[in-house]
């Protein structure tokens, strides 16, 4: 097999895997443009080390990569929430993409996602948005495909009674 | 993998074009300065204070992922051990200046 990864290879991978790296990386950061952000750092890492990936390889890198890089923007942007900035949270998080759907659903389901813990949420939208097997997501989580099936069940349970319970306060 | 939730989690579009951007900040960064050619971070780190600058297209050759991986690495690291961070007033708006008080918040 040989190694590295051709323009032409890294191009397929982006326009193959733009779409669902986006979502996951959206679910972390909830503003379009970071999120397009977050996925083509992932894409430059990648192209950095073109010379040592294999194509096979690549794409569970930037599984990885995207996911990483999503979480610590994630951190800064709390930190940034944290601090006295003018909020502009809702704002950016509601970018042209999102225009279709109900304003007030998003917020709460932006809600109901950040209040999962890390171990859930990655599991859920890794099982959601990659078509990577759940033995190879599970590996990149370093978790059983067991404890992966299990993480996304209770990680959809929690977001189905959270979104459940405000429905029903309303 | 599995069946998918839309209900839950619906499909979002990116926004068109991506790729043309990607390729465009492939080029930019080729030949971009990263943030340790800068004479910034040894000079900014005082005795009592650690200040974290945002730079933001004050160098339009400037690699911003470079400047984003330090600033997230110190930012989370500060956030972690539970310092304060307070936003200095800045008269120039592409350049926003943070500080981080090296003691750790009390409350």
């Amino acid at each position: 097999m040989s190694t590295g990864i051709a323009e032409v290879a890294w191009e397929a991978l982006y326009r193959r895997l733009e779409r669902p790296l986006f979502n996951l990386a959206y679910r972390y950061v909830w503003d379009a443009a970071a999120a397009e952000d977050v996925v083509h750092q992932a894409f430059l890492n990648v192209w950095q080390r073109r010379a040592t990936l294999q194509s096979d390889t690549a794409e569970r890198y930037l599984w990885v990569a995207t996911r990483n890089v999503a979480r610590k923007r994630r951190r800064w942007r709390r930190l940034r929430e944290w601090v006295p900035l003018a909020d502009d949270t809702l704002v950016e998080s509601r970018g042209a993409d999102c225009e279709a759907h109900d304003q007030q659903r998003e917020i709460e389901l932006r809600r109901a996602i950040d209040a999962l813990p890390e171990k859930l949420r990655g599991a859920l939208l890794l099982a959601e948005y990659s078509s990577l097997s759940y033995e190879a997501a599970a590996e990149l989580l370093g978790i059983s495909a067991g404890t992966f099936a299990s993480r996304r069940h209770l990680a959809l349970r929690h977001l189905r009674e959270r979104l459940q319970g405000r429905k029903d306060e309303l | 993998m599995s069946e998918r939730t839309p209900e839950l989690l619906p499909d979002i579009e990116p926004p068109r074009g991506g790729f043309e951007r990607l390729l465009a900040r492939r080029e930019r960064r080729a030949g971009t300065l990263r943030l340790a050619d800068l004479a910034v971070p040894a000079s900014i780190i005082a005795s009592c204070l650690l200040v974290v600058w945002v730079v933001q297209s004050r160098t339009p050759e400037l690699d911003l992922s470079a400047i984003d991986a330090e600033l997230y690495g110190r930012a989370t690291a500060a956030e972690s051990a539970g310092y304060r961070v307070i936003k200095e007033p800045s008269s120039r708006p592409d350049v926003q200046i943070y500080t981080i008080e090296t003691e750790p918040r009390r409350d």
